[in-house]
């Protein structure tokens, strides 16, 4: 079993992995966990499930959900986090945490509590080799995680608006004098990043055929930090590299040690291993002003 | 000038305050206290839903010696902390009369030393675990049938009327589900079965089975119980279908809400659940419930229909109504009252009459399967 175990773990690491790039993108820039990610990608998912079920096609659908997970991430930047920038870690923080239930009150008021089917007629084929079963879903979403973290290196390395980002994340004030528009690049970093989020809830709900207003926190803002502590804040290799690393150590200590304290046993090893690395394995090159 | 408008408003405020209290004598006041919101959130609404139509019935016939009934609604979340904050809040307020209480066993255990404290009583329709009437709290009351019993049903029903020998538990990690794999560890292999595996997961918060359903299959299960809620239940039928798992799969009474083939879909078909009350009784006094229930509600509720939480709740409204008018009008007395060994109220759940501890006992259980997206009753013919 031991195959299957981690089919399982790199097939549930990859849906990780799609949200934490996104959560990634706005840290790696601003050195802000932004803890509405989840809750603004729930919303962009639920605007996807309410759209197919009025019957609209599903792929336009889709745009419509990603680009509300923009323009409400931008918003959020706009609301919690661009007043309060430069008044330390602790402010934005809570800021964010009050949007964000703000919005999860908000789904909870228009679709409720309850968990829906979420069948957007896509539904992986099964492969099984022997005793082994593989969904191409599972592959497809793995794909997907690795293309989207290669577009966005390549992005923020080669344009124009990759190097203003980067610009920014080195210091603001001098990006500024130096003519980068700092406010709107910074906008568009976590509007993208809220448009991944979506990316990644929607497939996270495609792939357990359900949704419900709980994939936002528990399951994407969580999961996401949690993938980046390993990996390395702030990077996107870090991003993928934890969150593949989470999967698979959720499913191995639930079918090897104990599915009862399986959490006790995931937390206590990311303690220890901050405590030993508390960069993560693949921390990107943060630096300091001196 | 000033000085007269500054009186008149006084006396204004005064009399709102005194129509106000004059109001609140003509009312009986409850608190319902279950699931609003989580993955247990059909429970809360199916419940308030149930009472509402029983409140509808009941104050639209001149109500409880004259008096309306009126509720307000505590959410617990399906979490005991949230739970034990409510009963400290309600406990407070002197007008209520009687909870009708959580559905999940944790949030009962939770919130009953306090309202012990108060002397209020905890009449639940559905928490079942079987420890809870013994733990010394002479308030609490609770209409269905506790999990000892079902079960026990349940795992005859794998073992004597399916003939499986190879069983694995999955049970939610709460005292609902703790309570009952406790009773299933015990009387699966006293009725000659085998449990193999016992796993769990975190209610309300956990989505993913992979590594539970991989450790069955790698075993050779021939049949899971699972012992948790409809959302859980939905989730694991899903996946074990996805990842190619053939084995049986029946369920506690929390997995026998419709809700659970909605999310399921297809690969909830002949799932089977057992269940203290039938959706499609077609007994007088219970179609005439399912008939009304669905009629009174437009939308979701009434789509889906009722459930045993209803149809629980349903009775626990009647059931108070006649024993306020046998006197039981203040908490002491309510609780005296039903205690009592001349009460006795027959309902849509069948006839409710109380131990000492609290407990009911004698009321049919049945099971549901799911045949062609629709759960259909059936009786086993083993035992």
């Amino acid at each position: 079993m031991f195959l299957q175990y981690l089919i399982n773990g790199l097939s549930i690491g990859s849906v990780y992995a799609l949200i934490a790039i996104g959560f990634n993108m706005v840290y790696g820039i601003l050195n802000l966990l932004n803890f509405a990610h989840g809750d603004t990608y729930t919303v962009g998912c639920f605007v996807i499930f309410a759209l197919v079920a009025m019957k609209l096609n599903i792929f336009l659908a889709i745009m419509c959900g990603i680009l509300v997970g923009y323009i409400l991430n931008t918003l959020v930047e706009r609301f919690a986090y661009r007043s309060v920038r430069f008044s330390g870690r602790i402010t934005p923080t809570i800021s964010a945490v009050g949007i964000a239930y703000v919005m999860r009150n908000v789904v909870l008021r228009i679709w409720g509590p309850e968990t829906y089917p979420f069948d957007m007629g896509i539904r992986g084929a099964q492969v099984k080799f022997g005793n082994f079963v593989l969904g191409t879903l599972q592959i497809y979403i793995f794909i997907i995680a690795i293309v989207l973290m290669l577009l966005i290196t390549f992005i923020l390395k080669r344009s124009k608006i990759g190097q203003s980002v980067t610009a920014i994340s080195q210091s603001i004030p001098i990006s500024a004098l130096m003519g980068v528009p700092v406010n709107r690049t910074i906008s568009t970093v976590y509007g993208v990043g809220g448009a991944l989020g979506v990316i990644g809830g929607f497939l996270f709900c495609i792939y357990y055929e359900s949704i419900f207003l709980g994939i936002g926190f528990m399951l994407g803002t969580m999961k996401a930090w949690m993938s980046s502590i390993i990996g390395g804040i702030g990077s996107l290799k870090g991003a993928i590299i934890g969150a593949l690393t989470l999967g698979l150590m959720e499913s191995f200590t639930g079918g090897y040690i104990s599915s009862q304290y399986r959490d006790s046993f995931v937390w206590g090893f990311i303690v220890i291993f901050i405590l030993i690395r508390p960069k993560g394995l693949f921390p990107s090159a943060i630096s300091e002003k001196v | 000038m000033r000085n007269k408008f500054i009186l008149s408003l006084c006396i204004l405020i005064l009399v709102v305050m005194f129509s106000a209290s004059s109001f609140a004598a003509e009312e009986i006041l409850f608190a319902i206290v279950s699931s609003m919101t989580g993955d247990t959130a059909a429970e809360g609404i199916q419940t308030q839903n149930a009472v509402d139509l029983a409140l509808s019935e009941i104050n639209g016939s001149g109500g409880v010696n004259g008096k309306e009934l009126k509720y307000i609604v505590g959410d617990d979340m399906g979490n005991p902390p949230q739970g034990l904050i409510l009963a400290q809040k309600f406990s407070t307020n002197d007008d209520i009369l009687f909870w009708l209480g959580p559905n999940s066993s944790s949030c009962c255990i939770a919130a009953l030393p306090v309202l012990q404290k108060v002397g209020l009583p905890l009449i639940s329709p559905c928490s079942s675990n079987p420890t809870m009437t013994h733990m010394g709290f002479n308030n609490f009351f609770r209409l269905i049938v506790n999990d000892d019993m079902l079960i026990d049903q349940l795992a005859k029903l794998a073992v004597i009327e399916l003939g499986y020998k190879n069983i694995a538990l999955i049970w939610e990690n709460s005292d609902y589900g703790i309570g009952m794999r406790d009773v299933a560890l015990r009387a699966i292999p006293e009725l000659g079965g085998k449990v193999l595996f016992s796993e769990t997961f975190v209610p309300n918060v956990d989505r993913d089975f992979s590594s539970q359903i991989t450790k069955f299959k790698g075993g050779e299960v021939d049949c899971v119980l699972v012992l948790g809620i409809y959302t859980a239940g939905a989730l694991f039928l899903k996946q074990s279908e996805a990842l190619g798992f053939n084995a049986e799969i029946i369920g506690s009474s929390g997995c026998s809400n419709p809700k659970l083939i909605s999310i399921a879909g297809e690969a909830s078909e002949d799932f089977i659940a057992i269940a203290t009350f039938d959706p499609n009784d077609k007994r007088p006094k219970q179609a005439k419930f399912i008939e009304d229930y669905a009629n009174f509600f437009k939308g979701e509720a009434g789509v889906l229909g009722v459930g045993e939480w209803g149809a629980h709740a349903y009775d626990v409204v009647y059931l108070v109504k006649k024993a306020i008018e046998m006197g039981g009008t203040t908490r002491e007395k309510l609780i005296e009252v039903l205690h009592s060994p001349d009460f006795e109220y027959d309902g849509v759940t069948g006839l409710n009459k109380f131990d000492e501890f609290g407990e009911t006992s004698g009321k049919r259980t049945l099971f549901l399967t799911v045949k062609d997206g629709k759960f259909v009753a059936f009786f086993p013919t083993k035992f």
